[in-house]
């Protein structure tokens, strides 16, 4: 994983100290993201870069509009409630084109919960960056619908993998990835978090909440 | 909400209250939320804590986490396996912290002793007697103090780490780094300094 120090963040970003800690007592910063590693001054902490830098961007563009509480929960691993029409589904940038017509004839749904939301991001991503044919695509979607029940926490990754001659996709937490022996080619890993926190902010007012 | 006042000896189990006073000795077994927490004898909870206010002007010993909105020491104050979140800490007393303090605000005239403290203006300013000075050698120490402003007298510190740096009389650094102002004053040991710093002449 790509790291960056506490130091080079803050003058990165141009925030302060307090800001950083106030961020991560009102839970805007995730706890596991402050990796302590040792240094030669004794202790230093390091952030995933991406995932930090990313994360403290979107915080200093919706500070403003959101308070602290409300960013909170929209940046929280935790699945939200919210529910999509599949006619916003089909609209959404993050999603596929060839995804919508797929998931009408496989799962054909009026609304589709956020996790579901989610996996069908982080899957028009793998489709696009491996370029997988058509046949491919549905028959991994076919497969991988039912996945969506495990995205109860948003701290996953999605592993994309070819065994056998066939694609397959798995979920696992973030910080325990999987190791695989020599007949399994891994072709891609993406990280669901990011995606999910940024799905959340992007079309929290076309959600509807499901009390 | 329910208020509750020990002022002999007594235990609860935890919960959800409105205002917890403690004159006697109070003991609660496990996590708790309420508005205040006063503490006037002495109080032990075995829980995680979350107030909006704590008040400790006797003894009070939390061997969970504490969030808190306000944190007010003027007797003793010992948070064993835990951390503290506050938004201001205010200690005259003593306080000992086995894992992090993190509030925006922490004033202290009296006594701190915490693995990490950090947050957005940190004041550490210990003083005592000089007859208790013979006794008490260390007076407030921390593995490393983290804060945009920070003010020290009298703290042993292994790294400080801020944009605005005052080292008044009495410190004991390892290594600080600074990005804006520092001051250092003469009667204070800074070993390694690092940063884009100004130094501020006495």
């Amino acid at each position: 994983m790509d790291l960056i120090s506490k130091k080079e963040l803050l003058s990165m970003t141009g925030i302060s100290y307090g800001q950083l800690y106030r961020w991560k007592r009102e839970r805007l910063i995730p706890e596991e993201w402050f990796i302590k590693q040792s240094s030669y001054t004794g202790q230093e902490t390091f952030f995933p870069r991406d995932q930090v830098l990313q994360r403290i961007k979107s915080i200093l563009e919706l500070k403003d509009s959101y308070s602290l509480e409300e960013l909170a929960q929209m940046l929280s691993p935790e699945a939200t409630n919210a529910f999509l029409s599949a006619q916003a589904l089909s609209g959404m940038e993050e999603i596929d084109a060839s995804l919508p017509p797929l998931l009408a004839s496989i799962d054909p749904k009026v609304q589709y919960t956020f996790p579901e939301v989610v996996l069908f991001a982080v899957f028009s991503r793998a489709i696009r960056e491996l370029r997988l044919s058509s046949a491919d695509t549905e028959s991994l979607l076919r497969r991988c619908i039912p996945l969506a029940e495990a995205l109860k926490n948003m701290d996953m990754t999605c592993v994309v993998f070819t065994a056998g001659g066939s694609h397959h996709l798995a979920l696992v937490k973030s910080s325990a990835p999987l190791q695989f022996d020599s007949d399994i080619q891994v072709l891609g890993s993406y990280p669901v978090s990011e995606l999910a926190g940024q799905i959340k902010l992007k079309y929290n007012r076309k959600m509807a909440i499901k009390g | 909400m329910q208020d509750i006042r020990i002022e002999g000896v007594g235990k609860i189990n935890g919960g959800d209250y409105g205002v917890i006073r403690i004159d006697g000795a109070g003991e609660c077994a496990g996590d708790v939320i309420a508005q205040t927490i006063k503490i006037d004898g002495k109080y032990k909870c075995q829980g995680v804590t979350k107030a909006e206010l704590i008040d400790c002007d006797g003894m009070a010993t939390f061997n969970g986490n504490v969030q808190v909105k306000t944190l007010r020491v003027d007797g003793l104050c010992k948070i064993n396996s835990g951390s503290v979140e506050a938004e201001e800490v205010d200690c005259d007393g003593s306080m000992t912290v086995s894992g992090q303090i993190s509030a925006d605000t922490l004033l202290a005239d009296g006594l701190i002793d915490a693995k990490e403290i950090v947050g957005d203006r940190v004041v550490i300013k210990s003083r005592i007697s000089k007859l208790a000075r013979l006794f008490i050698k260390h007076l407030s120490t921390a593995d490393l103090i983290e804060a945009t402003t920070i003010e020290l007298e009298g703290v042993t510190a292994r790294t400080v780490n801020g944009s605005d740096v005052t080292i008044g009389p009495g410190c004991r650094i390892e290594t600080l780094d600074c990005s804006g102002r520092l001051f250092i004053h003469k009667d204070s040991t800074v070993k390694i300094v690092t940063g884009d710093y100004t130094l501020i002449d006495p």
